[in-house]
């Protein structure tokens, strides 16, 4: 079972959701995708026993075997690289690492390094029941601007034997699609607001361009308006939780303590959430 | 001398667009001779990357030797003084404006942008 959290905006929930779940269910690994920020493990506290860095590959021109005929130029989809008179220029920060550079050339004039662009850090952490949670979480080095490649290597690290619960990155952009496109089901958390709403209708317009089954856990459920339960009602999306607002929970989250290990009985809560979300994916 | 301008139409009437590399096409010619300009349409317009970079490739390939503007980011600045364009900076102006004042040598350099 794979599952991704995701979000229209930043903010509503969606690691208190991830965390919480892969806390209350047997078998679990909690992903975090979001390598912009990653901030899962505040909450989980694994102790790290792994740390790779992740990298892309970045040209090379060798200047005596370049000719200047800009034929990578005229290639690089992302115009990362310049041919002037007598120099190519290879900018990083624009390139994707997709090596076309290299192909092309006819001189044999380009090769390869490794360029940093983030890392993937791996570890466990023993729940008060003695089970053994796993914890994977990429972070982007500051200032690049490519979190897919990172993305991509923590979900190649997930354990197959385990649930599978991906904290995606806020929005819907591209970090967002690489993180959640192939899950078995993506929940969508959200807040009884109107930006809740109008964040909500642009996750739901990809997650349906994605093909994906898809339901919404719903935040502050007892502070806003109905309008996304409406909403939900409306297009025929199941609303899995309701989680309300509570002075003690948010307590708690200000100290980094789970909702589920302050108040032990929210177990149940998410338990039945993943019954549920095993339900829809298996009708 | 070959000059390029960027521009927001391929139209003898149109006016500077200020953005260098999302600027839709450059009006490349001789200031002197205005009557032989031609467009050259801006793939950078619309890249999804790179779009400084991609015009100022295109200004490279057209032997450009003159780029007037209204402001370049920092890869294509670095590109183009690696490549000895000179810059000068103009605002929203009509294009035969332009050559008027670039043949008058009224337009400012253009130099490192802060961002
Ligand atoms: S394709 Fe090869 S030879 Fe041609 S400009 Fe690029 S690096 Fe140089
Ligand atoms: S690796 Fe790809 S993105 Fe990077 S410079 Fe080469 S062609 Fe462009």
């Amino acid at each position: 079972m794979n599952i991704a959290i995701a979000s229209g905006k930043g903010g509503t929930g969606k690691t208190t959701v991830a965390t919480n779940l892969v806390l209350s269910i047997d078998h679990a690994q909690y992903i975090d995708c979001d390598v912009e920020a990653p901030n899962g493990n505040l909450f989980l506290h694994a102790d790290i026993s792994a740390r790779d860095t992740v990298g892309i590959p970045l040209p090379v021109i060798d200047r005596e075997r370049c000719t200047c005929c800009g034929a990578c130029a005229e290639a690089c989809e992302f115009n990362a690289l310049a041919v002037l008179k007598t120099k190519v220029m290879v900018f990083p920060e624009l390139c994707h690492g997709c090596g076309v550079c290299l192909y092309v050339c006819p001189e044999d004039a380009v090769s390869e390094t490794l360029k940093e662009v983030g890392v993937v850090e791996q570890g466990f952490l023993t729940r008060a029941d003695g089970q053994v949670v796993r914890m994977v979480q990429g972070e982007l080095k500051i200032g690049e601007p490519l979190s897919p490649p990172i993305i991509k290597q923590a979900k190649r690290l997930a354990d197959p034997d385990r649930a599978v619960i991906l904290d995606a990155p806020p929005g819907t952009s591209c970090p967002v699609i690489t993180t959640i496109k192939d899950a078995d089901y993506c929940l969508l958390v959200t807040e009884p607001t109107p930006f809740g709403l109008h964040d909500l209708r642009l996750a739901v317009g990809v997650v349906r361009v994605l093909g994906l089954s898809f339901g919404v856990v719903i935040n502050r459920a007892d502070s806003g308006d109905c309008e996304v339960l409406d909403y939900c009602a409306a297009e025929g999306i199941p609303v899995l939780l309701e989680l309300p607002f509570s002075d003690e929970l948010a307590a708690a989250y200000s100290r980094g303590v789970p909702l589920v290990v302050d108040q032990p009985a929210y177990r149940e809560v998410f338990q039945r959430l993943y019954e549920r979300i095993v339900a829809e994916v298996l009708s | 001398m070959r000059v390029a301008v960027s521009v927001r139409e391929d139209a003898p009437a149109t006016v500077i667009e200020e953005r260098f590399g999302r600027a839709p096409y450059f009006a490349v010619g001789d200031p002197v001779a205005p009557a032989a300009v031609e467009f050259v349409a801006n793939p950078g317009a619309v890249a999804a990357t790179g779009a400084g970079t991609g015009a100022a490739q295109l200004l490279v390939n057209l032997d450009v030797e003159v780029l007037i503007t209204g402001q370049v980011g920092p890869n294509a600045l670095e590109m183009l003084a690696e490549a000895g364009v000179q810059l000068y900076r103009a605002p929203a102006l009509p294009l035969a404006d332009v050559f008027e004042k670039y043949r008058a040598g009224q337009l400012p350099a253009l130099g490192v942008q802060r961002f």
